[in-house]
C-alpha cells in the first residue's frame, strides 16, 4: 500500500462523518537526528526517532499512541505540530501542506493546534500568574482587547474547573492535578482543533488522573476537539481513544480500532507489549515477561523487521525483508509479514 | 463477627511466627513549618517467604514505612517516635528501633536489603557494579576477593545480564535502566536476606522490562525463601505479585487483608475508589470514578478519619473522632466508621 492509500483509508465510525477530510495527516514522516559518537565525536551517526510513518486523524476522534520509551511517540507528535522540521515526508492539515506555508499563514494554522504535557510543573512558567500563563497566546495571537482578554481567562478557569481567584496566583501554589488543569486551559485559549495530549497524566496519581482523563473527555464533546493521546499506559489510551497505534524504534507497528488492538492484536509487539501489563485482577495472575532483553538503540536498529530481534516468532525472512502497513480487517493495519 | 484486635494486623498464617511485625510505628519529620505526620500506628506482619504489598498515592507514608523498617531516615529530619519493628532473625527476635547503628549494619543490606525506585541514583555511579555487588558478600559474608567475584558472576547471570563476567567491570552508565535495576536485584539478594523491601522497583521502567523485574523478584522469592515487602501505586503489580495488601492513606493503613479480599471485596471507601478510578485494560466505561479534591495536608494533628473530606460515605462522627482498624471480615481490618456498621457493600 502506498503512503497516500493509507492517507485517505475508509473509516468505519459511527461517530465520525465520513465526508470530512482528515483533519491531520503524515504522509511518510521521517524525523531524524544527527547524532556524534566516540570521543571526538568523529563517528556520525543518524537516529531515526520517526521513520516513514503515514497516518491520518479524522476530526473530532481521539487516536492514541502507544510504546515504550524511546519508541518515537512524542517525536512524532512534535513533528505532527511543526515543532520540529520533518526530516522528509508531509504533514497536512485540513489538507494544506505545513511545510509550503508563509510564516504568517503557518502561523494561523498553528493556533489550531495546541498540546500538554506531562510534568505540568515544568511546563508552566514559574515565576508568572496563572492569569498570565493563561492569557499568552492570546497576547501573541493579538486576540480581543486586554479586557476580553481577562474575561476569557476567567471562562477558561472554569471550563477546566479552576476558580476566578486562581487566576492571580503562581503555579507553585496549585497539586499536580490542578496544574495540569492550568496547562489544558492555556492550550485551549485559542480555541484550537486539535489537541497533542504527551503523558498528560503519567505524572499524576491515580485518583487524579481520573479527573483529568474525564475532564478531557468532556472538552472533547464540548468543543469537538481532536485529540493525539500518547502514552506508555495502554489501558489510560484505551479508554481515551477511539484508535490506536502501536510504535516501535521509530516505526508504526500497528494502528486499528482500540478494541481490536487490545482484543485481537495482530502484531507480535502489540501481544508482548498487552501481556505484560499487570492487570489489577489477582485472578488472572501470570507470568509477564515474555519479552526478553531490552529495545535495541535506536541508533543501531535491526535490519528488516525492527522488532525481529526480539520477536517470538522470528523467522529468516523477518531480518531481511521489513515489512509494511497491511490491511487485515477494516481499519485495522499491521506491519508483520505473518500477521 | 468482629473480632477487636488492638493493633488491627491480620494474624497471617497460623503456622510459624512471622518473619516482621511492626506494631504502631509512628514517623515524623521535623520541619520548619511543623511537625510531618508521615506515619501514624502502622501495623503489619509479614510471614518468612511472603509478600505484603502496601500500596497508596504518593505522600501516603508507604516509602517512609519502608524507610523507617530499613533505619534509614536517620540523618534526615525524620525519626520514629513510637512502636516496635520486632524481626525473627531465625528465632531470635530484635526490636530493630532500639538497636544501636552498629547493631543495625549487620542487619541491613545482610539479613534485610532494599531495591529503590530510580537505579541510577541508588547504584554509585563511580564505582563498578561488580564493586558494588561484590561489597555485602564481603562485609557480610566475609568472603575472599575472589569467592566474591564468583558469587558477583553467578549472581549477574542469574538475574539475566549476559557475559557477566565482562560487565562486573562495567560503570552503571554503561547499563541500560532495565540492567541497571537487575543489577540492583542481584546486589539486594546476595546475601540471600530473608527480608526484601521493593519501593516502587518498576515504576521508572517500561512495562516490558518491568515484567523481568517482576518475574525476578518472584523467583529470587522461590528461590531462596525471601519474604517481600513491595510498595507501589500500581494496583496492577500489587495484584500480580501480593499475597496480602495494605492500603495506606495519608500516614495511615485504611485496610488490610489478602490480594484477593481487597481486590474482590475492598470494603474501605478509600480503596473502592482507588480500584474504580483506575481505567482497565480491556473494559472502558464511559467515565471514570473520580475522588473529588486531593490528600489532606500531614503537618498538624487530624482528628477525624483523614478521607472524610474526600469520602462520599462520611458521617458525623467521620469528622470527629479517627476509627481505628477493626475487623469486617475475618483477619480483615478496615479503618472506616461505616464501613465497620455493614454500612458499605
Amino acid at each position: 500500500m502506498n503512503a497516500s492509500g493509507l492517507a485517505s483509508m475508509p473509516l468505519s465510525d459511527r461517530t465520525v462523518d465520513h465526508t470530512t477530510a482528515p483533519l491531520v495527516e503524515a504522509i511518510d514522516l521521517v524525523k531524524s537526528f544527527p547524532v556524534r559518537r566516540g570521543i571526538f565525536g568523529q563517528k556520525r551517526f543518524r537516529l531515526f526517532a520517526v521513520d516513514r510513518v503515514s497516518l491520518s486523524i479524522r476530526s473530532g476522534e481521539t487516536l492514541g499512541l502507544v510504546g515504550e520509551s524511546g519508541c518515537g511517540k512524542s517525536t512524532l507528535g512534535l513533528t505532527l505540530m511543526l515543532l520540529y522540521q520533518p526530516t522528509s515526508g508531509k504533514v497536512l492539515f485540513e489538507g494544506r501542506n505545513l511545510d509550503m506555508q508563509q510564516p504568517e499563514a503557518l502561523s494561523k494554522i498553528r493556533r489550531e493546534m495546541q498540546m500538554i504535557f506531562q510534568d505540568p510543573f515544568a511546563s508552566l512558567d514559574p515565576r508568572l500568574t496563572v492569569e498570565q500563563i493563561i492569557q499568552e497566546p492570546l497576547d501573541i495571537h493579538r486576540i480581543g482587547s486586554p479586557m476580553d482578554r481577562a474575561r476569557e481567562v476567567r471562562r477558561l478557569l472554569n471550563i477546566v474547573g479552576l476558580s476566578d481567584d486562581a487566576a492571580q496566583r503562581f503555579p507553585a501554589e496549585f497539586s499536580g492535578g490542578q496544574q495540569q488543569r492550568i496547562g489544558i486551559a492555556r492550550a485551549l485559549a485559542l480555541r484550537p482543533k486539535l489537541l497533542i495530549c504527551d503523558e498528560p497524566v503519567s505524572s499524576l496519581d491515580v485518583s487524579v488522573q481520573a479527573q483529568i482523563l474525564n475532564l478531557l473527555r468532556d472538552l472533547q464533546k464540548e468543543f469537538g476537539l481532536t485529540y493525539i493521546f500518547i502514552s506508555h499506559n495502554i489501558a489510560v489510551t484505551g479508554f481515551m481513544s477511539r484508535r490506536i497505534g502501536v510504535m516501535y524504534l521509530g516505526r508504526l507497528m500497528e494502528i486499528g480500532p482500540s478494541k481490536t488492538i487490545v482484543n485481537q492484536p495482530r502484531h507480535p509487539y502489540t501481544q508482548a507489549l498487552l501481556s505484560a501489563v499487570p492487570e489489577p485482577d489477582p485472578a488472572a495472575r501470570e507470568r509477564k515477561g515474555m519479552l526478553k532483553g531490552d529495545v535495541p538503540s535506536p541508533i543501531d536498529r535491526p535490519s528488516g523487521c525492527p522488532f525481529h530481534t526480539r520477536c517470538p516468532w522470528v523467522k529468516p525472512r523477518c531480518s531481511v525483508e521489513e515489512p509494511q502497513l497491511r490491511e487485515l480487517s477494516p481499519d485495522h493495519y499491521a506491519a508483520c509479514h505473518y500477521a | 463477627m468482629r473480632n477487636i484486635t488492638s493493633t488491627g494486623k491480620p494474624t497471617g498464617k497460623p503456622t510459624g511466627k512471622p518473619l516482621l511485625e511492626v506494631n504502631n510505628l509512628k514517623t515524623e519529620f521535623i520541619l520548619r513549618q511543623g511537625i510531618v505526620h508521615a506515619v501514624n500506628d502502622v501495623s503489619f506482619t509479614v510471614g518468612p517467604g511472603e509478600v505484603l504489598g502496601i500500596v497508596g498515592e504518593s505522600g501516603c507514608g508507604k516509602s517512609v514505612t519502608a524507610l523507617s523498617i530499613m533505619r534509614l531516615l536517620e540523618g534526615t529530619t525524620g525519626r520514629i517516635v513510637g512502636g516496635q519493628i520486632l524481626f525473627n532473625d531465625d528465632g531470635k527476635v530484635r526490636d530493630l528501633v532500639s538497636l544501636s547503628r552498629e547493631e543495625m549494619e549487620h542487619v541491613r543490606g545482610y539479613k534485610m536489603s532494599m531495591i529503590f525506585q530510580d537505579p541510577m541514583t541508588s547504584l554509585n555511579p563511580v564505582l563498578s557494579v561488580g564493586y558494588q555487588i561484590k561489597e555485602p558478600l564481603k562485609v557480610h559474608s566475609h568472603m575472599s576477593e575472589k569467592d566474591a567475584t564468583e558469587e558477583a558472576v553467578k549472581l549477574l547471570d542469574r538475574v539475566g545480564i549476559p557475559e557477566p563476567r565482562l560487565r562486573l567491570n562495567d560503570f552503571p552508565h554503561r547499563f541500560s535502566g532495565g540492567m541497571r535495576q537487575r543489577a540492583m536485584v542481584a546486589m539486594a539478594a546476595a546475601c540471600r536476606p530473608k527480608l526484601l523491601i521493593a519501593d516502587e522497583p518498576t515504576t521508572a521502567l517500561d512495562v516490558t522490562i518491568q515484567a523481568q523485574i517482576l518475574d525476578l523478584i518472584r523467583e529470587l522469592r522461590e528461590d531462596i525463601g525471601t519474604a517481600v515487602i513491595i510498595i507501589t501505586h500500581d494496583l496492577g503489580v500489587v495484584a500480580e505479585m501480593a499475597d496480602k495488601v495494605a492500603v495506606m492513606y495519608a500516614g495511615y493503613i485504611v485496610e488490610q487483608g489478602t490480594v484477593h479480599e481487597i481486590f474482590n471485596a475492598p470494603q474501605h471507601p478509600y480503596t473502592r475508589a482507588l480500584m474504580s478510578s483506575i481505567p482497565r485494560l480491556r473494559d472502558w466505561p464511559d467515565r471514570l470514578t473520580t475522588i473529588e479534591g486531593a490528600p489532606p495536608s500531614l503537618l498538624g494533628v487530624s482528628h477525624g478519619c483523614p478521607f472524610e473530606p474526600r469520602c462520599r460515605y462520611r458521617q458525623p462522627i467521620c469528622a470527629e473522632e479517627h476509627p481505628g482498624l477493626l475487623d469486617v471480615a475475618p483477619n480483615h481490618p478496615c479503618a472506616c466508621w461505616v464501613a465497620q456498621e455493614g454500612g458499605i457493600s
